[in-house]
């Protein structure tokens, strides 16, 4: 017999918050251990978080760097083109700041981080939970919320701001490349159209972006990981998949709230 | 002997579905006791250890570690976590980080025991093992019976009051008899009590033991 589609909505939206629930509980376990053990395990901290910095960055800067000047590349092509056409060239420049670094660098960014260092982060952390290593690391004393989960948060939250400079400045240099080819613009013409545009409220802007996509990235990603039974890898793929489907949906849904509520 | 009791398990029983598997236990091992525990079921056995660990709930009854004693945890700092700092097991699973090498798995118990002088306490135990050559070796490559001697060095490095061991001469052979002379020692001086689990009673000397389950 078929059920209501009420009731189907229904049994969803408890599941829904039921998980909701569990993620709000586990990202208050991590904060309190965090805080906890701040006083005496803040530089095994530090490390580990540095090491996760440096492991984002080998992963993801050669990749952020091809497609930031391929998409600047494609962006000022597109523009370039229908603006020649339609007139008012000269605000390039304003469109690439505006647009194309505020709401396409940082999806584009996401995209990078979640497919070079989120999902690899939940892969290792489901054959971790799945081998009993969290296990090993309760009976060693050590929270594996502090040890595992607090510097694959805090790593991404220090380095996507430079992830997503390094992805801007790519994309400037894509469009730069294409302008210069078009119009013989020198670098230092570029640069200050550049920077005529940008104002303080733009950096504001990829600061918040930046904070909630590394945020909504990681927990979601590390939270998955955690949430893999022991000896449960054969659910492998559908923990991935939610994992890279919750980090994804949550990044772009905080990146378009600030650009509403800030822009 | 210590009147001190750092286990106690009171009407410990599980279930396998709606069948009893086993139980109940009733037991209570004291500060410088031994303890054996013999079960042909080894899923029971296990599942028993992992109860006394505390990584596990019993269906029925309850475990208590050093109830009184100054063995539970600190409150308001690092929670149960502390109760680990003071117990030792060496079990089936291996129990270092795969990643890590046998020096940093021990250095990092250490750092996160608070154990003064980590570098130096760590070199110590490994060459006290015989390990030093290993040390820098993945915890991932270690052939099976360094793994188990490494075990070993962890369990102890925290100097617990209280060590669980399953099957514990497993893989060592001659290397099994100086730590079990060194155990039964430290438990000899009131500072450790050994539970041991094993599917048989024939490896050990029943004098080594204060009771056998």
């Amino acid at each position: 017999m078929l059920s209501h589609p009420s009731g189907c909505l229904g049994r969803l939206a408890l599941t829904q918050g039921r998980r909701l629930a569990d993620q709000l509980g586990f990202a208050g376990r991590i904060f309190l251990l965090l805080w906890q053990g701040q006083t005496r395990h803040w530089h095994i901290f530090w490390c580990l978080t540095l090491k996760e910095v440096f492991k984002l960055a080998r992963r993801t800067l050669a990749l952020l760097c091809l497609v930031g000047f391929m998409l600047g590349y494609l962006w000022s092509l597109l523009w370039f083109d229908t603006l020649s056409n339609i007139g008012g060239l000269e605000n390039i420049s304003k469109f690439l700041v505006s647009i194309h670094t505020i709401q396409i660098a940082p999806i584009m960014t996401t995209v990078v981080v979640i497919l070079c260092y989120g999902a690899p982060t939940t892969w290792e952390l489901g054959v971790m939970k799945s081998s009993r290593q969290f296990e090993a690391l309760t009976l060693m004393g050590i929270p594996p919320e502090h040890y595992l989960a607090a510097p694959r948060l805090s790593g991404p939250f220090l380095a996507m701001p430079i992830l997503l400079t390094i992805f801007s400045l790519a994309s400037f240099f894509g469009a730069y490349y294409l302008a210069w080819r078009y119009r013989n613009q020198t670098i230092f013409d570029f640069a200050f159209s550049l920077s005529n545009q940008t104002v303080s409220r733009h950096f504001f802007t990829m600061a918040f972006k930046s904070v909630a996509v590394s945020l909504s990235v990681s927990f979601f990603c590390v939270y998955n990981g955690f949430k893999i039974e022991v000896d449960g890898l054969n659910r492998g793929s559908a923990t991935m998949g939610l994992a890279m489907g919750e980090s994804f949906f949550y990044s772009v849904l905080t990146s378009v709230l600030v650009s509403v509520l800030y822009v | 002997m210590s009147e001190e009791i750092v286990l106690q398990a009171s009407g410990v029983s599980f279930q396998n579905g709606p069948h009893p598997a086993g139980g109940p236990f009733d037991f209570a091992l004291r500060l410088g006791q031994g303890g054996l525990v013999v079960m042909d079921n080894l899923d029971l056995l296990r599942r028993l250890m992992r109860c006394c660990l505390g990584v596990e709930q019993p269906e029925t009854g309850r475990i208590d570690w050093g109830a009184g004693s100054g063995m539970v945890s600190r409150s308001g700092s690092w929670g149960p976590y502390e109760l680990y700092h003071q117990i030792g097991c060496v079990n089936r699973h291996s129990q270092l980080l795969g990643s890590l090498t046998l020096s940093q798995n021990l250095q990092l118990l250490h750092d996160y025991a608070d154990l003064e002088d980590g570098p130096e306490r760590a070199r110590r135990s490994l060459a006290d093992f015989g390990l030093t050559e290993y040390g820098n070796d993945r915890a991932d490559s270690l052939p099976e019976p360094v793994r188990r001697l490494a075990l070993y060095v962890l369990a102890l490095a925290k100097a617990p009051r209280l060590l669980l061991m399953e099957r514990p001469s497993q893989f060592l052979d001659r290397d099994f008899g100086p730590i079990w002379a060194g155990l039964r020692a430290q438990a000899g001086e009131g500072r450790l009590a050994y539970l041991v689990f094993d599917r048989t009673r024939l490896p050990y000397d029943p004098a080594h033991f204060q009771w056998c389950l």
